[in-house]
């Protein structure tokens, strides 16, 4: 009896943690597709209102879109520290699925803001929109490719350390 | 007299090294400071009414520029990144016209390479230098005046000094004495005198006192006349001729002026053109020159313009 619940728990939490991956695949994908919509509300804010970057993080915080990613919410907004330290520290505090590559990218995009004129800024913007682009359809790629193989491959890896056990 | 240093303000735009430097300057000659001057690869400059200074590591004050802390390239980014609060779009116009405001009423001048188009400054490039000038709210500094031509009622009267003369700081407490009793129209191009943020006003400029920051001041005169009815409009360095067009139409809506503009004398503002039309159109009652150096601040002479010799 014993020995059937440790099997269960075996397999249960071996297709738990491919659940788990696979579910971080689709959270980066989605995270990835946010911070497309976040580039086009910035340069919305910048094009239209010129808004300083400060201003811009506090209105995100409270915005559909930006709120609903972790390092906007996090984000120091008293306006007293250089903006790029306050966004960078925002991303390693926060609890994203993106990769490190992801991340740095991230960083390098806070880093410019606010840094150069409307004109320069809706360039770099755009830029950034594209890369973040390509990073996004990568990130559905990989998430279409592996997920299931992820969730399966959890199970089955269960199933024979379970297996061995026995 | 009450002195509110915008000091601090100005320290927190610079960078760690050069603010813990300066901020060590003895607090006796911290409340004189006029003027933090960077300039590229050179030492920092602290600006006084009678000269100027270098200042070491460790915050002394010395005639020696070898042994002051010099600006680095990092220095003056920094500065002036935190100047346009990290948001340089959001201050185009400004950095075009070659300064910032920032909190505390300061004003931040840049110097640095021009990039022209059709004939007009776009932006800046290449700062090689940053004045970070330091506003001070000064209460009771407009007394005199205001007690020598207001006793009898408003009138429109220009104030002329050199540069660093105390033009603007009299005229803010100015706005403060007359706020209090005729309804003020302030127009603040540079936000220097209400150093306003968030709608706000920081410094004391009167109940009765309306401001608009960011208008050109032309633009600003003619709204105010248009919303606010004012009694009296107040604006700091005329000069242009959109400037003294949109004063006379002022002039004739009945509204007195209160006015500053660059001039070493009163002979002097009376050859700028411009400001020497409306001179000639009877449009000042008076015109006060104030006196700069160890005379900073100080009414130089009054001059009624209805005098025989005018």
């Amino acid at each position: 009896m014993i020995k059937l619940l440790g099997v269960i728990v075996v397999v249960f939490s071996a297709g738990f943690i491919g659940i788990i991956s696979s579910e971080r695949l689709k959270s980066r994908a989605s995270e990835l597709t946010l911070t497309g919509y976040l580039i086009d509300e910035i340069s919305v804010l910048i094009r239209y209102k010129a808004m300083p970057v400060y201003e811009i993080s506090a209105y995100l915080k409270n915005d559909k879109i930006g709120s609903q990613l972790d390092f906007i919410r996090n984000l120091d907004d008293d306006g007293e520290n250089s903006f790029s330290a306050a966004w960078e520290k925002s991303i390693d505090a926060s609890r994203l699925a993106l990769s490190a590559s992801d991340k740095a990218l991230l960083k390098t995009f806070g880093s410019s803001l606010g840094t150069s004129d409307i004109q320069g800024q809706l360039s770099t913007l755009e830029l950034y929109k594209e890369s973040f682009k390509k990073l996004e359809n990568d990130a559905v790629k990989i998430y279409e490719e592996k997920s299931k193989l992820f969730r399966s491959m959890g199970f089955l890896a269960g199933a024979f350390i379970a297996v061995m056990l026995i | 007299m009450g002195i509110h240093s915008g000091f601090e303000q100005a320290c927190g735009i610079l960078s760690e090294r050069l603010c813990k430097s300066i901020t060590k300057i003895d607090k006796l000659e911290r409340e004189r400071i006029n003027e933090i001057r960077l300039r590229m690869g050179k030492t920092v400059s602290i600006g006084f009414s009678d000269g100027e200074l270098f200042v070491t590591e460790a915050g002394k004050l010395t005639r020696y520029s070898g042994l002051g802390i010099k600006a680095e390239k990092i220095d003056i980014e920094t500065a002036f990144q935190a100047a346009c609060r990290y948001s340089v779009h959001s201050f185009q116009k400004e950095i075009a016209q070659g300064f910032l405001t920032i909190s505390g009423g300061n004003r931040i001048g840049i110097c640095g390479t021009a990039v022209v188009r059709d004939g007009a400054i776009e932006t800046i490039k290449d700062i090689s230098g940053l004045n970070i000038r330091i506003a001070r709210e000064i209460i009771g500094c407009g007394i005199e005046l205001h007690n020598s031509l207001y006793s009898a009622g408003a009138q429109s009267v220009l104030i002329i000094g050199p540069p660093s003369s105390g033009k603007t700081t009299i005229l803010r407490d100015l706005c403060r004495l007359l706020g209090q009793a005729h309804r003020l129209s302030i127009i603040d191009e540079r936000n220097e005198l209400s150093a306003s943020s968030g709608g706000i006003s920081q410094n004391d400029i009167g109940a009765h006192s309306d401001v608009f920051i960011g208008y050109p001041k032309a633009d600003g005169i003619i709204t105010a006349i248009r919303v606010m009815s004012p009694e009296i409009v107040v604006c700091d360095e005329i000069g242009t001729s959109n400037d003294v067009a949109a004063l006379e139409t002022a002039l004739h809506s009945g509204v007195k002026i209160i006015a500053t503009a660059h001039s070493g004398s009163i002979e002097e503002v009376k050859k700028r053109s411009g400001v020497s039309k409306l001179i000639k159109a009877g449009a000042f009652d008076a015109i006060v020159l104030l006196g700069t150096g160890k005379q900073l601040g100080s009414i130089i002479k009054i001059h009624r313009t209805g005098d025989k010799n005018d």
